[in-house]
């Protein structure tokens, strides 16, 4: 890194942090704390786009597609009808009640207990997913960069704790909507950098020719497999679920959305994120397809995350097969850029040529992973994710370098942030009630820094697990069903009482952990689990236990 | 006070007359952004349809 990368990075990150805290020099009640306020429809969209954009979006969806190409695209066509139904359905429901958390309505709706255990669901979730997105990208930008981990996590965190501590909700907001500026203009300037350094003559059609014989521009497939992890109903029905639980019940969204200006401002926000999604995850896996085609024509590595070979290749026999591996891709590459040049000339008959050594590369790769998780200590960085910013790494101007890395800085700032705010407002809203505005604000700030040195804590220790985003990923899944299926039963079927709805929820989350421990059903199958068992027992037991009865106890 | 659970539904109003609340006036102009997300959404599919096919 030359020192003007270092100065943009250094000024983009001092901007956000010098913007936040004075932008909120004036927040003095708790309400503008934790609630913030008086946000536009736009303001509201950049920051729910930046709380969803963490900076594993950023680092490793370019590393996705240069694998699997488009076909990931297909998980976000949900997204924009649960944005609908939630512009529609849920915002007037939380407006009218005026309430700081999703978790208060659950009080209105059902009963105190029935609040608090979905508050606590949020709080182990969300605070364990705070520390892996500020672990994440310090796992990457340590291995590609050589920054030292446990360095990089606290500078980030540090960095986040400052500035929403100081102004919560409204900080956040603020901060956002100049980092989600910064992210889609560097993605946007990465995107025409790699297009422009193909080789001459080479444009946006030959780039998406040689990318679709590569059998990469497949973005939706229309299949009706359930195997298949991204198809078209898997995106539009799976995805819709997992949009409406974390859009709908996660504090960290439901925060960014309750601070509009009017329910009009609030919706249109909603409609906002659901306009601009999926054009912008299409841009971040076409850089991926630019970097493909990019590597068609100059070899590419064998191993993108040079640590963790280096690593493996301290080990004589791992170095000789990986050393025999490298030999066979410059054969595979050669001999299909040679067939690549053919297709460009007008011979289509090369497709079948560049599709077969296509997947010799791929095996090839697949080999060498393997040979380097034999090998390497565990806790490394995943090669796929390593590919984006290894390739920035390497071929980016100073400058554009810097601002990359600044994007995907911004994105782990902004996703920490959002989830340190939602952790301290659930915290004091829904645990500890001050009635003083001033002891709520007080304390709002207190459990703000307190989660965020948790997120600091896991982080810190996060090396020590192995297959990390996996585990979280499961954790995850295995709470947001039940959670999406009581806030379901809520908004949608008004029959249902608050004792039901406490022991369906209680019954569905302990059924998804013994379906967890017991089953080897795929994790995203815990979500739609966990949410069907809430409202069909809610449902059940609701017929069960006679009106007359005092369906809830008080409960303080 | 709020409805509860103890005879079901959905809440009442929690605090009546902090908010002007959906109006008849926000209706339209949120049916026809609805309706421009889905088409979008439709158009969307449609073209990352025909790119595949195009590019196979």
């Amino acid at each position: 890194m030359s020192g003007l990368d270092w100065a943009v990075l250094l000024c983009t990150v001092l901007a956000i942090v010098a913007l936040g805290l004075w932008k909120t020099r004036r927040v003095k009640t708790a309400d503008a704390y934790l609630r913030g306020g008086n946000d536009r429809f736009w303001t509201i969209g950049l920051s729910i786009m930046a709380t969803q954009a963490s900076a594993i979006t950023f680092l490793s969806t370019p590393g996705q597609a240069y694998e699997d190409g488009l076909g990931f695209i297909q998980f976000y066509f949900g997204l924009p009808i649960a944005m609908v139904l939630l512009a529609w359905f849920v915002v007037p429901i939380y407006r009218r009640l005026h309430v700081y958390t999703a978790y208060e309505y659950l009080e209105q709706r059902f009963d105190k207990k029935t609040r608090k255990l979905t508050a606590i669901l949020f709080l182990i979730s969300r605070g364990l997913a705070a520390g892996l997105s500020l672990y994440a990208p310090s796992l990457v930008l340590s291995a590609v960069l050589g920054w030292p981990l446990q360095a990089t996590n606290l500078c980030m965190g540090v960095l986040a704790i400052l500035y929403t501590v100081s102004g919560g909700t409204r900080a956040v907001t603020a901060t956002q909507t100049l980092q989600m500026g910064i992210m889609l203009t560097g993605m946007f300037l990465a995107f025409l950098f790699v297009l422009h350094a193909l080789p001459h003559g080479m444009g946006l059609s030959e780039m998406v020719t040689v990318a679709g014989a590569l059998g990469k521009m497949k973005a939706v497939e229309p299949s009706l497999r359930v195997d298949t992890r991204y198809t078209l109903w898997s995106g539009l029905i799976g995805g819709l679920f997992v949009a409406l639980a974390y859009f709908g019940t996660d504090q960290s969204q439901v925060q960014r959305y309750l601070g509009g200006a009017s329910t009009k401002e609030s919706r249109t926000g909603l409609l906002f994120n659901a306009l601009v999604k999926v054009p912008m995850q299409f841009l971040v896996l076409m850089v991926g397809i630019a970097v493909l085609v990019f590597h068609q024509f100059e070899r590419p590595p064998l191993l993108w995350n040079e640590v963790a070979a280096s690593e493996a290749r301290k080990s004589p026999q791992a170095k000789t097969q990986l050393d025999a591996l490298d030999g066979r891709l410059t054969q595979v590459f050669t001999d299909k850029r040679s067939a690549i040049e053919s297709l460009l000339a007008g011979h289509n008959e090369a497709k079948q040529r560049i599709a077969d050594n296509e997947k010799a590369e791929r095996a090839l790769r697949l080999e060498a992973r393997k040979i380097v998780r034999e090998n390497a200590p565990p806790g490394q960085a995943s090669d796929a994710d390593s590919i984006f910013l290894t390739f920035v790494l390497r071929h980016f101007p100073h400058g554009l370098l810097g601002l990359l890395l600044a994007v995907i800085i911004c994105a782990a700032l902004s996703a920490t942030a959002s989830a340190l705010n939602a952790l301290g407002a659930t915290t004091v809203v829904d645990f500890l009630k001050p009635r003083d505005d001033r002891a709520r604000l007080r304390a709002a700030r207190f459990f703000t820094a307190f989660w965020g040195l948790v997120a600091l804590s896991f982080a810190a220790f996060a090396s020590l697990l192995d297959n990390l985003i996996q585990a979280v990923n499961i954790l995850g899944s295995i709470f947001y069903g039940p959670m999406l299926g009581v806030f379901l039963v809520g908004w949608a079927i008004p029959r249902v009482r608050g004792t039901p709805a406490f022991v369906a929820t209680l019954v569905a989350q302990a059924s998804v952990v013994v379906l967890w421990r017991s089953t080897s059903l795929g994790y995203l199958w815990y979500n739609v689990a966990g949410c069907a068992l809430v409202v069909a027992i809610a449902l059940a037991l609701d017929l069960v236990i006679p009106r007359g009865m005092p369906a809830t106890e008080p409960c303080s | 006070m709020p409805k509860r659970s103890d005879e079901g539904g959905v809440p009442e109003e929690a605090d009546e007359g902090t908010e002007p609340e959906q109006s008849a006036e926000d209706g339209g102009p949120l049916r026809a952004l609805s309706f421009i997300v889905l088409l979008a959404l439709a158009i969307e599919i449609g073209l990352f349809a025909l790119l595949g096919r195009a590019a196979a």
